[in-house]
């Protein structure tokens, strides 16, 4: 079990699904797959807490975290250790819970390395704490 | 964050939907940046407005805005949208395609946009000091470093957040101690537009986040200095480029801040990018001049040019003249220039339009900002020409290539 502090920028309540992990950054302009709620490289983030490091690429991509929620694909949370404009603003836009890692990525993208294929369902937010199982 | 009584109201509520909507994603990324209060813009400029951009998500989100009452609380203008008014060899884009555009142009025009274009300090001239909440690089570059104006490089969707409240986050480039040089950066001489163009992308990939103070550069005409921006802004995410006897106050920003980096910009290496950028044969290509928005001025010089030159022998090619539509360029004229296959397409922006679905398979510009963006977002390849080259193309007694 890792043990990871966050810091809410967006708002949400506490919630458990499955963590999807992006260890590069994501540009949502391009990579992502709006109405199935697919990220290219990543895999499906609908109804699950993303965890990724930082968005790259055009501001327009405030307007895909939109789309997302608008499809019901979007990720039930979504927690990156750069909080960036183009994020908030997406976050905000598609009432999409946002928070910051406050831990070193680098130790997260090592923990997480280690066993690369297990099953990351049952993830718990709660308050200013993500558990990974 | 703190908040007057006014923008308390806006986030409870009370000024409706789009403003509450828009006041909450602005404190967020103001208190994210360390904001501790919000300021008056007097002017807003949205970008990302382009339907190959922002397709249906963008253009719903735009829709939804305006169903819910949303008006600019400020003076605000927009990018160009797709050139869906253009065609090229008798090919032009679906009525689909021009209708989801459109329904993007009237609800941006509902809520108040005066002007689409990416040269908005020729619709409304910012002045020295003036706070400014821009997203479109171009635009921001020229604010800060030209008129001495101040704004941050907003994004698309957070600059029509700004536009509905007429404020933004006080960061950054609204601060005075953010406004001085980290780097200084000597160019040699220059001999043409498309050089000095090029000088401003090899100093924004030299030094892609830091704001340069630059000397040495020879700005002929108001166009050079455009160019050089918006080639620097494609490079960079600097905001900024203080300019020798050009920045407002430039001796007091130099004298306040700390340059820890000093580099040289050769006319060898800059020649050496045009030549990697440049192509053997000219046949059947699409030749555009525009990017950033051709001035008023800008456009008549090259008009009495072409027309004063005679036709051109044949020729495969056209040239596209891009500028806003207020610059009141007649129909007359327009159809006289197409005798000398010359378009001017008005509140347009080529780069952000699907080129390749119009059955273009190459451009040739003398924007080093265009070079660098359209085969990423227009799906064709491109290479450069200065401009003089360009014109003599298409009018008589010219060095008629194809």
């Amino acid at each position: 079990m890792i043990r990871l502090r966050i810091s809410p920028v967006v708002k949400g309540s506490d919630c458990c699904a499955e963590i999807v992990f992006s260890e590069k950054p994501i540009s949502f302009l391009g990579d992502v797959d709006t109405a199935n709620g697919v990220i290219r490289g990543v895999g499906h983030i609908s109804g699950r807490i993303l965890l990724m490091p930082t968005s790259v690429g055009s501001t327009v991509g405030s307007y895909i975290l939109y789309a997302l929620s608008r499809s019901g694909k979007a990720p039930l949370a979504i927690v990156a250790s750069n909080i960036d404009p183009m994020l908030i603003t997406g976050a905000v836009i598609g009432n999409i819970p946002l928070y910051k890692l406050l831990d070193s990525w680098n130790n997260v993208v090592n923990a997480l390395k280690k066993d690369i294929n297990k099953n990351r369902e049952g993830c718990i937010i709660k308050g200013e704490c993500l558990v990974i199982k | 964050m703190y908040l007057t009584k006014e923008e308390e109201a806006m986030i409870n509520g009370e000024f409706g939907e789009a403003v509450e909507l828009a006041i909450k994603v602005v404190v967020k990324v103001g208190e994210v940046l360390g904001a501790t209060r919000l300021i008056d813009v007097t002017h807003a400029h949205v970008s990302g407005i382009s339907y190959f951009n922002i397709l249906d998500y963008g253009m719903e989100f735009i829709e939804d805005l305006r169903s819910k009452g949303a008006c600019f609380r400020v003076y605000t203008t927009a990018n160009p949208y797709a050139a869906i008014t253009a065609d090229y060899n008798n090919k032009s884009f679906s009525d689909a395609v021009i209708n989801k555009q459109l329904r993007i142009v009237k609800a941006l025009r509902e809520m108040g946009a005066r002007a689409f274009t990416c040269a908005p300090y020729y619709v409304r001239t910012p002045q020295e000091g003036e706070h400014l909440a821009w997203a479109e690089s171009n635009a921001v570059l020229y604010a800060n470093s030209v008129c001495g104006a101040r704004t941050n490089r907003e994004g698309g969707p957070l600059a029509l957040m700004e536009a509905l409240i007429g404020k933004t986050y006080l960061s950054g480039m609204h601060l005075d101690e953010n406004r001085v040089p980290e780097v200084k950066v000597v160019v040699k001489p220059l001999k043409n537009q498309l050089e000095v163009a090029a000088a401003g992308y090899i100093i924004g990939k030299y030094f892609p986040s830091s704001i340069p103070y630059v000397e040495g550069i020879n700005f002929e005409h108001e166009h050079y200095l455009r160019g050089f921006l918006a080639a620097f802004g494609s490079s960079s995410n600097a905001a900024m480029v203080i300019l020798k006897d050009i920045t407002p106050n430039y001796k007091k920003l130099i004298s306040k801040g700390e340059v820890s980096k000093r580099e040289t910009i050769s006319a060898s290496e800059v020649r050496e990018f045009v030549r990697k950028n440049t192509k053997d044969s000219y046949n059947e290509a699409l030749y555009i001049i525009g990017c950033p928005h051709l001035s008023r001025q800008d456009v008549y010089d090259i008009i009495n040019y072409i027309l004063s030159r005679g036709k051109t022998r044949s020729t495969n090619s056209e040239l596209w003249l891009i500028t806003q539509s207020n610059i009141g360029l007649s129909s007359d004229l327009k159809r006289r220039l197409l005798e000398y296959r010359v378009k001017v397409y008005e509140d347009v922006c080529p780069v952000v339009t699907k080129l390749n679905i119009l059955g273009v398979s190459c451009v040739i510009t003398d924007s080093v900002k265009a070079l660098h963006y359209i085969p990423k977002l227009a799906g064709v390849p491109a290479f450069l020409l200065d401009r003089g080259s360009i014109l003599r193309i298409f009018s008589k007694g010219g060095d008629v290539v194809d």
